[in-house]
Formats: C-alpha cells, sequence, structure tokens
C-alpha cells in the first residue's frame, strides 16, 4: 500500500501568510472576484485579492481551491483547480487557516 | 423676546372653555404617587400672571418632565385641554402642550382662583370687580347642562333671552341649584315638581312670559348688583331664592342640578388623551386586531372575554376588552379592521402582562357601553408601526413588545411543536438583521409559520430573496441570547409597500448593506439550538437525568446500532378531547380488530416507531429510545408502517443490509435524558427528541468556538452556570415522556395573552415562563 507523500505538501494557506510560501506550492480557497485573459483574480477568506496565473479553464463558479506555485506575495501560478459550491462558508475556512498557522497548532497542519 | 401670557385665561379654563390655545406660565411642578398607574403623573400650577390654577398633565406629557423640557416658571402654549368637575373642584387636564420658553423669570404675583373664587367665578360674588367681565367668559358648556333638559318645558329663548343664566357658569348653577326643584334630577321628567305647564309652579306665567320674568331681572340681575331680585340675589348656594317657588325639599339640591348628566355626544378625544379624570368620551378608532373568544375558569367559576386593540388618526393605540356578556353582544359585532366610535366603557389600568398596546389604560366594555362603526375614515391608518433598532432589542427586558423592520437573512422550515396541553402547533424561526449592525432570530408561530407570511418568507429567502418585514407587537425572549417571536397580537407584513422605514432597509440592504456584518443577538446551535452540548460519556459522568428533572442536552453522534426487533406498535388512533390522537399501545383481539384499554373499545391502529438504537461519538456509547418523527429521520424518512410492510415483505438479508446502511450515519441530536422506573428498578433512559443531518457550517462555527474556549482555557463542555435550572425550571416540558404524543413535550407556544378572569390572575400553570424559556 502507497504511503501518503507528503514530501511536498500544498499547505492551506491565506493571503496574509503568502509572502512566507514564494517559491513553493500551496492551497488557496477563496472567491472570484474576476477573470482576465489568464489571470483570475481570488479574494482569500482574509480579504486578499491574490492573482492566480491559470493553466487550466476556469470554471464558471464562485468559490474556488487552487493549488499553485507562489510566484510572489500576490500572485500564484495554478496548477490545479477544484469548484466549489457555494454551501462553503468562507468564513470557517479563514479561521482555519489562522488556527492552521498558529504556533500552537502549526505542528498539526505542517512538517 | 419674552413669551406673552394670555389675560383671563384662568378664569376662562375654568369657566370649562376648551378649544383656544392659551399662553400660561408654569409655577410649580407636582408629581403625584399612584401605586397602581405604571406612569408617573404630574399636577402643574398654572397662572395666567393674575391667577393660577392646578391643572394634571395627561400621562403622555410626563415625558416633558422628565426630560425637565418643562420645569418651574416655564412659559407653555396649551393647545388642548378640559376641564372636569370632580366633587367640588375643576379639575382640568392639560392633553397638550408646547414649551414656548423652558426658562424664565416669574411673572407678576397671581394668586390661586380657587382661594380668590372658592364658589366660582366672580360674576355674582364681585360684581364690581367683573362687571365688565361678564362678556368675557363664554357659556358654560359643560357645566350647566342644556336648560330644556332640566326644565323641560321652556322654550330654550327664554333662558337665553335672559343672557345672564348663560354666562357665569358657576353662578349660573347656583341658582339653579338653589331653585332646586327648577330640574334637579333632570330624569325625573321635566316637570315634576312644577306641575304641568312649565313654569307652573312658579307662578302661572307659561314659558314666554317665564323668559321675561327670568330674562328680565337676570339681564340687569346677574350683570349688576346683587341683590336684585330672588335670582341673581343671593349668595351662591344659599337655598332661600328657591322658596318662593316652592321648590321641593331640600335633598334635591345638593348639587344634583348643574353635575347632572349631560347627554350630548362627547368630542371625539384622541386615543393618547385618554385619562382617569374625565369619564365621558368617545374615541374614533379602527380595530386592528381582534382576539378569539377566550375562556378561563377560576375560584369565582367560568367566564369569557374577548379583546380587540384600537388604533386613532393621531396614532393612539388603546385595548378594549369585553367580558362575558359584553363578550356576547358585541363580539360579533366588532370587526378587525373597521373603524369604530367607541363610548361609555371604562378605563382601566392595564395589566401589562396581557396587555401589550403602548396605552397606560385599557378600556372594559360595560352595558352601557356603545360601539358604533363609522363608515372607514382614511386617516385613520390601517396598522401603526412604531420601530426599533434591532441593536435597541440587546437591552430590552424580556416580554417588551417592540415593533421592528428588518430583513431576512435565512429562513427555516416550520417545525411541529406539541403544546403541554397536548395540542400541536408549528414554529418557523428566521434570523433577521437591519441596518443598526445586528441579527436576531425571529420566530412565528402558528397560522404565520406555516400560512401566510411564513410561507411567502421561506420561499422568497429559497429562491435567494430577502423580504423585508415590518413587525409589530413581536416579544422579547431572553432564553437564547435575545430573541423575537409572535404572540396572539403580532403583526407581520412581508415587503409592506407603504412603510418608509421597510423601503429605506431595503435600499440600504440592495446597496450594499447586506454585506455588512451583523452581530447576532440569538446564539444559534445546529440541532441543540441552546441546548448544552455535551459528549456521550458525560451523560454517565455526571449523573445526566437522575435528578427530578430531566436533562436536555445536545450531541454529536452516530447510529452505531438499531435493533431490528420491535421497532414499532400498533398506536391507538382515537382523537382524544377531539384533536389529539391517543396513541397508546392497542391489544391485539386476534380477529383483525385492536383494543384500546384506555380509550375502551375497538380503533384502527397507526404503527409508530419506538426504535432502540445505540448512539457513539468518541467518548462513548449509550443506548437510546426515538418516537415517531425522530424514527422517521433515522429510519431513512419513511413512516413505521412502510418499514413494518418491508419486515414483512423483503428477505432477512435484504431487510438487515437495508438497516446496515442506516447505521454509522451521523447526526447532531437531541435527547431528554431522564430516570424511568421500571419494574421498581430506576434506570436512567435516553431518548432522542430531535434527530438531524449535521449542518457542517454550523458545527464548524461550534468547533471553532470550542477551540477557543480551550485556548482561552475555559471549559468547553460546561454546563452554562446557573442556567441549566433557568432553561428546565418551570415545568415547561412536561412530564410524560415522549410516548403519548410520539414527540418530547415541549413548553409550547409562548403564552398569547391569555387573560386572567375578572380581573383575578389566572390561576393557569401554562405560565410562559418555562414554556418560552424552553424554546
Amino acid at each position: 500500500m502507497a504511503t501518503l507523500d507528503c514530501s511536498n505538501p500544498a499547505p492551506r494557506v491565506n493571503a496574509q501568510q503568502l509572502s512566507q510560501f514564494v517559491g513553493k506550492r500551496v492551497t488557496l480557497v477563496g472567491r472570484i472576484e474576476g477573470v482576465e485573459g489568464n489571470t483570475l483574480q481570488l479574494r482569500t477568506p482574509d480579504n486578499g485579492v491574490i492573482a492566480v496565473q491559470l493553466q487550466n479553464m476556469a470554471p464558471q463558479v464562485s468559490l474556488l481551491e487552487v493549488q499553485g506555485l507562489v510566484n510572489s506575495p500576490t500572485s500564484v501560478t495554478e496548477e490545479t483547480l477544484t469548484p466549489l459550491s457555494d454551501n462553503f462558508d468562507l468564513a470557517n475556512y479563514g479561521e482555519l487557516c489562522k488556527l492552521a498557522h498558529s504556533p500552537q497548532f502549526r505542528h498539526m497542519f505542517l512538517p | 423676546m419674552a413669551a406673552q401670557l394670555t389675560p383671563g385665561a384662568i378664569a376662562r379654563l375654568v369657566a370649562g372653555e376648551t378649544g383656544q390655545a392659551v399662553n400660561l406660565q408654569c409655577l410649580g411642578i407636582k408629581r403625584l404617587q399612584n401605586a397602581q398607574a405604571q406612569q408617573d403623573r404630574f399636577r402643574v400650577l398654572l397662572s395666567d400672571g393674575e391667577y393660577s390654577h392646578s391643572c394634571m398633565l395627561a400621562t403622555q406629557l410626563a415625558e416633558l418632565v422628565h426630560n425637565n423640557q418643562l420645569k418651574e416658571n416655564s412659559i407653555v402654549l396649551l393647545n388642548d385641554y378640559i376641564c372636569n368637575q370632580m366633587a367640588n373642584k375643576k379639575i382640568i387636564i392639560v392633553l397638550n402642550l408646547t414649551v414656548l420658553q423652558a426658562d424664565a423669570a416669574k411673572i407678576g404675583s397671581p394668586q390661586h382662583y380657587d382661594k380668590v373664587f372658592p364658589n366660582g367665578p366672580p360674576a355674582a360674588a364681585a360684581p364690581a370687580d367683573q362687571g365688565g367681565a361678564l362678556g368675557g367668559p363664554p357659556p358654560p358648556q359643560q357645566q350647566a347642562p342644556p336648560p330644556q333638559q332640566q326644565y323641560g318645558g321652556p322654550p330654550q329663548g327664554a333662558y337665553n333671552a335672559g343672557g345672564g343664566y348663560g354666562a357665569p357658569p358657576q353662578q349660573g348653577g347656583a341658582p339653579y341649584g338653589n331653585a332646586g326643584g327648577y330640574g334637579a334630577p333632570p330624569n325625573q321628567g321635566p316637570n315634576a315638581p312644577y306641575g304641568a305647564p312649565p313654569g307652573g309652579g312658579y307662578g302661572a306665567p307659561p314659558a314666554a312670559p317665564q323668559g321675561g320674568g327670568y330674562g328680565a331681572p337676570a339681564a340687569g340681575g346677574y350683570g349688576a348688583p346683587p341683590p336684585n331680585g330672588p335670582y341673581g340675589g343671593g349668595a351662591p348656594q344659599q337655598p332661600p331664592p328657591g322658596n318662593p317657588y316652592g321648590a321641593p325639599p331640600g335633598a334635591q339640591y345638593r348639587g344634583s342640578g348643574p353635575v347632572a348628566r349631560n347627554e350630548a355626544p362627547a368630542h371625539i378625544m384622541p386615543i393618547n388623551a385618554l385619562n382617569s379624570y374625565q369619564n365621558r368620551w368617545t374615541i374614533k378608532a379602527r380595530v386592528t386586531n381582534k382576539s378569539d373568544i377566550r375562556r378561563y375558569s377560576n375560584a369565582r367559576g367560568e367566564g369569557r372575554f374577548f379583546s380587540f386593540d384600537l388604533l386613532d388618526a393621531q396614532g393612539g393605540e388603546i385595548r378594549v376588552v369585553g367580558w362575558n356578556d359584553q363578550c356576547d353582544r358585541w363580539e360579533p359585532q366588532v370587526q378587525q379592521g373597521k373603524v369604530y366610535l367607541i363610548s361609555k366603557a371604562s378605563l382601566r389600568n392595564k395589566r401589562g402582562n396581557f396587555n401589550q398596546t403602548r396605552h397606560q389604560f385599557e378600556i372594559h366594555l360595560e352595558n352601557q357601553s356603545q360601539v358604533e362603526e363609522c363608515v372607514d375614515e382614511e386617516d385613520i391608518p390601517q396598522i401603526f408601526f412604531n420601530f426599533s433598532k434591532i441593536a435597541t432589542v440587546e437591552d430590552a427586558p424580556p416580554n417588551t413588545m417592540v415593533d421592528i423592520v428588518g430583513v431576512v437573512e435565512t429562513c427555516q422550515d416550520f417545525v411541529n411543536i406539541t403544546k403541554r396541553d397536548g395540542t400541536e402547533t408549528q414554529k418557523r424561526s428566521m434570523i433577521i438583521r437591519d441596518d443598526s449592525g445586528r441579527s436576531i432570530e425571529l420566530t412565528l408561530w402558528g397560522a404565520m409559520a406555516t400560512g401566510s407570511p411564513g410561507d411567502q418568507i421561506m420561499a422568497a429567502v429559497s429562491s435567494g430573496y430577502h423580504p423585508v418585514l415590518a413587525l409589530k407587537n413581536a416579544r422579547v425572549g431572553d432564553f437564547n441570547g435575545k430573541t423575537l417571536s409572535t404572540v396572539g397580537s403580532s403583526t407581520v407584513v412581508m415587503d409592506p409597500p407603504e412603510i418608509p422605514e421597510a423601503q429605506q432597509l431595503r435600499q440600504w440592504y440592495d446597496q450594499g448593506g447586506h454585506a455588512q456584518a451583523a452581530d447576532a443577538l440569538s446564539r444559534q446551535g445546529g440541532g441543540g439550538r441552546s441546548d448544552r452540548r455535551i459528549c456521550l460519556a458525560q451523560i454517565k459522568e455526571e449523573g445526566l437525568g437522575q435528578g427530578d428533572k430531566p436533562d436536555w442536552v445536545a450531541v454529536n453522534a452516530a447510529i452505531t446500532y438499531l435493533r431490528s426487533e420491535n421497532m414499532c406498535y400498533p398506536a391507538c388512533t382515537n382523537k382524544v378531547d377531539g384533536t389529539r390522537q391517543c396513541n397508546k399501545k392497542l391489544q391485539d383481539n386476534g380477529d383483525g380488530t385492536w383494543m384500546c384499554e384506555r380509550c375502551g373499545g375497538n380503533f384502527e391502529p397507526e404503527y409508530r416507531y419506538n426504535l432502540s438504537l445505540t448512539l457513539s461519538d468518541h467518548t462513548g456509547e449509550t443506548w437510546a429510545t426515538a418516537f415517531a418523527e425522530q424514527g422517521m429521520e433515522i429510519m431513512g424518512n419513511k413512516s413505521a408502517g412502510e418499514v413494518k410492510d418491508m419486515r414483512e415483505t423483503l428477505g432477512d438479508a435484504e431487510f438487515s443490509s437495508y438497516m446496515q446502511d442506516l447505521t454509522f450515519r451521523h447526526y447532531t441530536l437531541k435527547l431528554k435524558v431522564a430516570s424511568d422506573t421500571y419494574n421498581d428498578e430506576q434506570k436512567v433512559r435516553v431518548t432522542v427528541v430531535r434527530a438531524e443531518p449535521p449542518n457542517f457550517v454550523q458545527e464548524s462555527k461550534n468547533l471553532l468556538d470550542m477551540i477557543g474556549k480551550l485556548e482561552r482555557n475555559e471549559p468547553v463542555f460546561a454546563p452554562p452556570p446557573g442556567q441549566q435550572q433557568q432553561q428546565y425550571g418551570g415545568g415547561g416540558y412536561g412530564g410524560g415522556g415522549g410516548y403519548g404524543g410520539g414527540q418530547a413535550q415541549w413548553g409550547g407556544q409562548p403564552q398569547q395573552n391569555q387573560w386572567g378572569g375578572g380581573g383575578q390572575q389566572q390561576n393557569k400553570p401554562t405560565t410562559p415562563g418555562g414554556a418560552q424559556q424552553v424554546l
């Protein structure tokens, strides 16, 4: 049985934490603010706007999960996209990110 | 420029003149103590610079004193006032005044009018003084009843010709009274003492000459020197002048004349001006809400009553109550929405528990009361709102009644609730918010929950539209944070077209208000609402359910085992009390018929769940029982009858795989944990009173909340201090377990105007306390 590949994790982050992950893979969730060409503006639960460079077609939804490489604290190059239903509570997710990066709980989420 | 006082105003006020606005100075304010009244009343000493007189402020003016707008030496404009004769005093009630100048110096050195003229206005008592002034005081309006009423015969002209009679009010009364026989008891037939020809008793001259007789001397007599003839002459209140006329004995004298009833219709008063000093009033108002007939029984026997709420053109509101005979008489006639003239009913201090109108009094209909329908008056609104912001509800004490306009954020489906008396009702909860940055839970009850407007609201919210609701008379509850619920007299209007506040809110919401954060005044919990959230192990650890009262808790748990034997029982479908199903287990007679021991007869069976199951969470597990509706939820929305059929038609393997599928599903459950004695053995019995699939968004919030508590070193699963007792005390849940109704016996609908009987407190134990708190 294959073991879980933890070598290249994509931790869940918010706009605030993006600067600590430049050059690394992350997972972002947010609301689509708009798409122009292959750049998608994603508003994260902590109210940051991140420019996502798309490799795939943007789905017609309002909430989206993006995995990708962090280029800069405000831009990410997408690798995979997951559309989310509207029945998703961004505020709760934002709190999760906050807790996952808090000193007490960090060890449970990040290698 | 300093305001001027109106000269001679006090004399005119005391004379009963109304209708003309006058400027007066307030020389003093005295608070009146009255244990019964809930509001302060004030007596003010008003001066026109020459004379002063004590006047009562109508209760709605007390505010002016409270906020210090009206104080000593303030100069005021009396817009509306009335003069009442009370015993021997003239009481002037100020219905409406404007403070022209709050701070002023005392003007003149006024004397108390009553002291200067203890027996009335100065016309005769001080003729010299007032010789010229006589023209001033207008004819008495209230004191002297229309002459023909007292005298019967003589044409009014005869008296009017006299002039003198009409002029000085009290004086006018005095001679009448002195004459005593003139008419003292007006209802005795006009001329009883005088014999048939009017004035005959006076010495023959019939009407016209009599007029002359009175009039002539009066014209001079009153205006000028006193001792001019028997009429004007005598000092007031001395009977002799009457005697020459053969007046009847003194008994008839006393004050009876002038105080006689004035049967003329009183002018229409604003509801807000109704006061206990005046019992002759007529109000014109629209019925905004009418109750059903309510019955009560208490130590004094049984009775019934109904009530309706009135609204008049000035926005005044008051409740009218009719007991027993009056209930029978008026209930069929009074219709909601129509406008009526109401008079000759009594005013009583309202009982705040039952009456949520803002008026200090309520009106009780009596035998002689009149309620006349008028053609619809456009100037009386159909409904009058006095909106508060939701933020103000935060500080409102429980049971306050408020009018709120709010946008519906979310709306839940209605749920059935079994009240303590076994009857069912429905409630529907929703969250509303306004531009004060707060949101609150609103619960609609009964027909409002299921029909209009509950259904429309639900439909609108499900389609993504957020309607504006205007609520009138919503009751503030403090059970679950702060909540609002409807009562019998509540009105809920969805998207009211003609209410500016509603339109403003609509605009605010549509133009970005919906995106603003709102603090919730009501706590929310997915399944458990306010019920304490626990882990299953706590049932044993804390010995829940071993007290006198059941414990009510909420858990997140999975069903790990469902017993497939005896899942349901044949229940009696007989209607007890006409509405409520008996539901007791029927005995099989063996011939296709079923017998109910309680109802004593054969009845058709209906299969109802009696599920045994185990619940598990990460801390432990427990046996539990689930009945009718909770059973449906757990059994995949199949009725007990259907599952029984499946069991009989499907093979064992197939049926057990169906049952397997139902296990290891997660629910948010509300449990009743109580002691049960069975075969002399005491056991803790856990009953599922609500089962819902978990609301993940809400549960995530709960978890975040718990993590926050952990971080702050606060207990996570501890009972809220002091709340336990409050929640479950008062017997709101009633005993009886879940068997009877197949549902938990909830506390019941918040009390809807449960009036007591005949002024006594009702003895029903169904106080709203327990019930409402539970919900």
